[in-house]
This record gives structure tokens, sequence and C-alpha cells, in this order.
């Protein structure tokens, strides 16, 4: 009886060691600008959702693409309808890991820089991707920041040649957010 | 000379048409994305239908209803505002089964904080799930 009770608490512990180790958010700021010189075409999405295994340094984030508001509705629906096809493909999805793990200490305070390589799914089409996200921990909460650009090419989203000069042929995307438990 | 007086009026006619024309272009070019207050529902279900296909099968259900106008209707688990960005999750069955809900920015919105437990009836457009199965609905307003 002792031996099961030890056990259970055991397993009890390893539970909640397991938990503590993933941290997340459901309210990531994904900005999305494809500014040319031309004209201004901004986007936000206040609902992205990223977590991160601590322990593994495994991140997965997911933004829906519907999610994303520009002031103009006809930049939006054109957004939605003409380039990223978001009735078709409704979602981006990141998958990677932190491969300086060591580099960054998720259990001491301050601000590190981690290198995210994995896969970046996007408009059906599938990417490696290596990018730097600046972790800053403070207590149980960690702050990150990360920016990355990408070619819409890469993605096969075309842009019309009517509107080619208007639309930045790199797209910046930055994204930032609390991670907790 | 009639006829040049004629070629005139024409003429400021015409710039006068193309003036409007290219007001109209302007002020549809700028116009603010429709408030969800005024969007008419494609179809509407309890939390946990919804919830529920997105569970059984995400593709066809990305399929049937991403894009589409949807009111359901559930109990409210909590709500929160984000940077200005106010949100509502709603209960679709077991514990972990949600479906979020992001306010309108373009919507007047008579409340953005919502009591746990309140049945509350809620519109907006099904953007798909999320990486741990949470069902999206965008640019949301309370369904009166």
């Amino acid at each position: 009886m002792k031996k099961l009770f030890f056990s259970f608490i055991a397993l009890v512990a390893l539970t909640v060691s397991i938990n503590a180790q993933k941290v997340a958010t459901k309210d990531a700021k994904v900005k999305f600008d494809a500014t040319s010189s031309l004209e201004a075409i901004k986007a936000t999405n206040s609902s992205g959702t990223v977590a991160l295994n601590k322990e593994t340094g495994e991140v997965a984030a997911r933004v829906l693409i519907k999610n994303f508001v520009f002031k103009q509705a006809l930049m939006q629906e054109h957004f939605n309808e003409n380039y990223m096809e978001s009735t078709k493909f409704p979602n981006a999805t990141l998958k990677g890991k932190i491969s300086n793990l060591g580099a960054v200490k998720f259990g001491t305070d301050g601000t590190y820089t981690g290198q995210i390589k994995g896969t970046l799914e996007m408009h059906g089409v599938t990417k490696p991707i290596d990018i730097p996200a600046t972790f800053t921990v403070k207590g149980d909460k960690i702050e990150f920041k990360s920016e990355l650009k990408l070619l819409c090419a890469d993605y096969k989203i075309d842009i019309p040649s009517v509107v080619a000069d208007k639309v930045a042929k790199e797209v910046k995307i930055s994204v930032e957010g609390t991670l907790g438990n | 000379m009639p006829q040049l007086f004629f070629m005139k009026k024409i003429i400021l006619v015409l710039l006068a048409l193309a003036a409007l024309g290219g007001g109209y272009g302007y002020y549809l070019w700028n116009k603010a994305p429709e408030s969800m207050a005024t969007q008419k529902a494609d179809l509407g279900m309890p939390s946990e239908q919804l919830f529920a296909a997105f569970q059984a099968d995400e593709n066809a259900a990305n399929a049937q209803y991403v894009g589409k106008i949807i009111v359901i209707t559930g109990k409210v688990k909590d709500s929160r505002t984000v940077d200005g960005t106010a949100k509502v999750t709603i209960e679709a069955g077991t514990n972990d089964a949600t479906i979020l809900c992001e306010l309108d920015n373009n919507t007047k919105h008579p409340r953005t904080t919502f009591t746990p437990g309140e049945v509350l009836s809620i519109k907006g457009e099904c953007a798909g799930a999320d990486i741990d199965g949470t069902v999206m609905l965008s640019h949301c307003a309370e369904n009166k």
C-alpha cells in the first residue's frame, strides 16, 4: 500500500514537473508589413498562439489568417481572398526547436537570444526556417520577440503584375508576446 | 461660338464626373471593414457542435466552416482584453474544449466583459482551429 502511495506521489510530481516545462500564450501579437514605396500595407493579428517546452526547446506556433485586421476593408478582402486564400489555407504554422538551448537559461532571469530551426507551413507550402528570437525571463514569465522576412514567391503567393509595384515582394513579420503557465 | 460653349460645358461635366468617380474610389479604398453587428449570419449552432466538427476532422471542418459567419451559443468561460482587443472564451463541452471569440474592432460593443457561466450568443467569422484544438471566431459581436 505504502509503495503504491509513493508511486502515485512520484507520478503526480512528474506530471506537475512536465507541465511546468510547458509555457504558452494565445495572445501573441503578430504584425504583417508588405509596405512598398507606393502603398502602406500593414495588418495586425492579436491572437497568435505560441507554445514552448523549456526542457526540450521545442516551439510550436500558429496564426489564423482570418484574424489579421487591416484598416481598409478592401485591403483585408484582397489579402484573404486573392493572396493568402485564407478559406483554403486558414493558418500559418511554425514547428521548430531552439538549436542553441544551452545558451537560453529559462531558469534564470535575463535576456537571451535563441535560434529557432524548423519549418513554416503557409499557403500550402512548407519551407525550412531558421530565425533568431529574443527571450526575456522574468520569474515564471518569458517575454519573447522575433522578426522574420519572407518572400511571397517562396510560398506561392502570386502578386498580379498590375499591383506588383504596390506590394513588397519581401514581407516583414514580427511576433511578440509573453509565455506563461 | 455656341459649339465652343457646349464643348466647354461637356468638358466641365466630364471633369466633375471624373472628380466624383475618383472621390468614390478613394472612399471605397479607405472604407473600414464592415461591422460584424450589421452582417447576416450564414448559420448558427451550439458551441459544442462547432468544436466537435473540428475535433472529428479539421480539414473537413475548415472546408465547411472557415470564412462563414456563424452564431454560436454557449457558456462563457472567461473574457479578457489584451492590447485593446477584447476576447471571450466559450465552453464547448469538456474542460479543454473551447471556442475563442475575438471581438470586432469595427463594432461599438455594448460590453466587452462577460460573466463566467452566463449563456452567450455571439456572431463571428470562423477562422479555423488552433494548435491545441481551440476553434476561433474572428471579428465577433454579441448576437442580439
